[in-house]
């Protein structure tokens, strides 16, 4: 189906969007320019996946690993598609590919055997180093 | 502008200037002092620093180090994004380095796009790289560098770890050719801008794509470098390319940096899609919860009126007061005065009932510091552990009714540190009209630590009754006259909009130097204030003009506050600073001549008065005398017509009397 036909077919907004559910944005184009600015700096942008938090005092919802607490009257105007149980697709929040297996195993043999600075070193200092080398 | 231009050569010459530049709550601040060695405020919430801070780089020979405010995006949307647009554009900058969120990114890269394209030699330091890992991120950051041709460096600046590489990478860095292909249409105006444009501090390219996306600080500095017939043609390309697009140009640059982002996102960051949780994460969930935020936010206040009111004010002052001052400290002095100076207008003047030392000095060592030296460390533990933000949250119904969004609590948060600070803090609001009603309410309705650790204590040694009431008619003034505010001052209300930063464990040494400096500070600003404060008493007391202001406000005082007539003295030592007529009136009551309900009066009514002079001043230098003058008008008739109805009140019922 195309954009527009979904969007007038089924418009739903993040402010329906039940607390536990992943979504993806479809449209901000109802939010004052200021303001939709603002939620594209943090990262809220159509086309991204957002995990829905909470609803009330404040819709809270996580794009990224950023929190960002919205008042209805915005959270309205933002257009979404269907939304997706969190616990069956967690792998497409923040729209990563489904992670390999071999790598969840190998974090989790690293942070078995080593300290936590040998950890951070091993992890980040691989490109570091390449780099170095490539610099001599 | 040739001058201009002179200027900016002979301070590259003079020695390097770097920029941290980056998003709010990165550790911008962290890395400024790791690179510096100097301090500076840091808190686990956005918008703590908000004026820029220099320092010399410890080892960069003849480098200065310039801390900024945050700023998520440009344009600027805030006063204080505005400072740092201005130091990016104003400055003549040698090196940016970017301070960047690891777990974030995209948010992260979107801003290193918009630096990289000034042409500036940059570094992007990758910070909180631990928060990154547990949370099961891992990034190739020798990719972002090879992609983007600029050096990236991970970094856990808290921890010192990666500051030695980035200071390297600060020393070598070289103007880097980044470049990002936008569509046709936008590619055309920027070339057919990029020459009409004058000799810029940054690229050409960079200036243009800020201009076609309207950027204030953009205009400003065109408005006074371009020629008024270039600025008219400016103008008018920006209007046809508006015309030609049916988005806003704007738009159309972000959604090019976005697809830019997104693809190397993916390239260069691994995620397990572990399912990260931790005791942390936990309590800051359960802290936005209805109903379990509302008992940790009384879990945590009676927490602090416990440690400041009862322990701090109560059992610390009495051993300080009463004990070391009243019967070893302050005998001892007067009885070497007596035997080395017998002079009885000396004496008065030192020990006397307004002597200095007897009075400011007293007041300030024995009743004021150790009140507030703890609330200064309940309050940076708060500030660490990234509450603050979620009681934004949790408040936000509450600045609803008076026209406000729950950002606001940020700042009157902080001035239950310091209103002089609060004021300058007023700065992350987004408009106008929530700066100017958040000030107006800073000055009349929150007390500072100083003042508040004073009331506290003094209501702590009547009853948690005591101290309730006083809350209730302070927030309930607050409200009320926030209500009535908001409907007089024109303007609509912006809705919230916050980034809650993850929940931390405060570290013993943050808390502990953020302690020390605040009280080094107010040691420094407050004592000498005291001293003034009993000079002029004492001047007062001695040229008759004191007893002539009592008698003149005994009617205000007694009739209408009912409290006895020394109280006036109290308000009057108000002036200087609230605090100051508080502890006043705090011994008044520990010498047993206020009862309860005349307690309760006379700390309502300090509390709603006219903050301290310092306060003043700031409220001046920010929005102007005409306002601050218009304050006072409003908030010196209000403290005592409340106080007085709340006397009414509390007779009527038989309360404490």
């Amino acid at each position: 189906m195309e954009l527009q036909d979904r969007l007038r077919s089924d418009p739903m907004t993040l402010a329906d969007i039940p607390p536990g559910m992943l979504v993806r944005i479809l449209q901000m184009d109802k939010l004052p320019v200021e303001k939709r600015d603002h939620l594209l700096a943090f990262g809220l942008a159509p086309g991204r996946w957002v995990e829905i938090k909470q609803h009330r005092p404040a819709i809270v919802v996580q794009v990224d690993y950023t929190e960002l607490a919205l008042e209805p009257e915005v959270a309205r105007n933002i257009l979404v598609d269907t939304p997706v149980p969190l616990r069956r697709m967690r792998h497409l929040r923040r729209g990563a590919a489904a992670p390999g297996r071999r790598h969840g195993r190998h974090a989790f043999f690293h942070r078995k055997r080593r300290g936590r600075r040998t950890r951070f070193l091993s992890r980040f200092m691989k490109g570091y180093d390449r780099k170095n080398k490539k610099d001599e | 502008m040739q001058s201009n231009a002179k200027e900016k050569m002979v301070h590259h010459r003079d020695g390097k200037c770097i920029a941290l530049v980056g998003q709010p709550n990165v550790g911008k601040s962290v890395i400024f002092q790791a690179l510096t060695g100097r301090y500076v405020t840091v808190a686990n919430y956005p918008g703590t620093t908000v004026e820029l801070t220099r320092g010399a780089a410890r080892d960069i020979p003849g480098a200065t180090v310039i801390d900024t405010p945050g700023v998520i995006t440009l344009p600027p949307h805030t006063e204080d994004e505005f400072v740092t647009a201005n130091v990016l554009l104003n400055e003549p900058l040698s090196v940016i380095v970017q301070v960047g969120d690891a777990k974030n990114l995209r948010r992260t890269l979107m801003l290193t796009i918009q630096l990289a394209e000034m042409g500036v030699p940059m570094a992007l330091a990758l910070n909180m790289m631990d928060e990154a890992v547990e949370r099961g991120v891992s990034i190739d950051h020798g990719m972002i560098e090879e992609q983007m041709d600029v050096p990236v460096i991970p970094t856990v600046a808290i921890h010192g770890e990666g500051i030695e590489e980035l200071i390297e990478e600060t020393r070598k860095a070289s103007p880097h050719p980044f470049h990002l292909q936008y569509p046709i249409k936008i590619e055309r105006s920027l070339e057919q801008i990029e020459i009409l444009l004058p000799p810029c501090p940054i690229s050409k390219r960079a200036i243009a794509l800020l201009w076609m996306s309207d950027d204030p600080v953009v205009q400003a500095w065109l408005e006074e470098h371009a020629e008024p017939e270039i600025l008219q043609k400016l103008h008018r390309k920006n209007e046809l390319l508006k015309e030609s697009f049916e988005e806003a140009p704007s738009t159309v640059i972000y959604r090019t940096r976005f697809d830019y982002v997104d693809r190397l996102t993916k390239l260069v960051q691994r995620e397990t899609g572990s399912d990260w949780q931790s005791l942390a994460a936990t309590l800051g969930k359960l802290s936005i919860h209805p109903l379990w935020g509302m008992i940790i936010l009384a879990f945590i206040l009676y927490g602090m009126y416990w440690f400041v009111g009862v322990f701090s004010a109560g059992t610390l002052v009495g051993l300080l007061e009463e004990k070391l001052f009243g019967q070893i400290i302050n005998p001892w002095v007067t009885n070497t005065l007596a035997r080395f100076i017998p002079v009885p207008f000396i004496s008065d003047l030192l020990v006397g009932e307004y002597g200095l030392w007897s009075m400011g000095m007293t007041y300030a060592l024995a009743l004021i510091l150790p009140i507030v030296t703890t609330f200064f460390i309940a309050f940076s533990i708060l500030e660490d552990s990234g509450y603050l933000p979620r009681l934004a949250v949790l408040t936000n119904r509450l600045f609803r009714i008076i026209g406000l969004n729950g950002k606001a609590v940020l700042p009157m948060v902080l001035g239950l540190g310091c209103v002089t600070m609060a004021t300058l803090t007023t700065r992350v609001l987004e408009t106008k009209r929530d700066r100017l009603l958040v000030i107006l309410l800073l000055a009349l309705a929150v007390p500072c630590s100083a003042q508040l650790g004073v009331v506290m204590g003094m209501l702590a040694s009547v009853s948690l009754t005591a101290t309730l009431i006083w809350a209730m008619v302070v927030l309930g003034v607050l409200l009320l006259v926030g209500w009535i505010a908001a409907k007089v001052v024109p303007g609509e209300r912006t809705s919230l909009l916050l980034e809650l930063p993850p929940i931390r464990w405060p570290m013993l040494s943050s808390v502990l130097t953020k302690t020390l400096v605040r009280l080094e500070w107010y040691t420094k600003e407050v004592v000498p204030l005291f001293l003034l404060g009993a000079a002029i008493m004492f001047t007062m007391d001695k040229v008759g003009l004191l007893t002539f202001l009592t008698d003149l406000g005994e009617p205000l005082v007694k009739g209408w506050l009912g409290l006895p007539p020394e109280a006036s003295a109290a308000f009057l030592l108000g002036f200087m600073r609230r605090d100051f007529g508080a502890t006043s009136l705090f011994l008044m009551s520990s010498n047993g001549l206020l009862n309860p309900s005349q307690v309760v009066v006379s700390m309502v009514t300090i509390t709603l008065f006219v903050p301290c002079i310092a306060a003043l001043l700031m409220i001046a230098k920010s929005r102007g005398w005409r306002t601050m003058l218009a304050m006072v008008a409003v908030i010196f008739p209000l403290a005592f017509i409340v106080g007085g109805l709340l006397n009414l009140t509390l007779q009527a019922m038989g309360w404490g009397s």
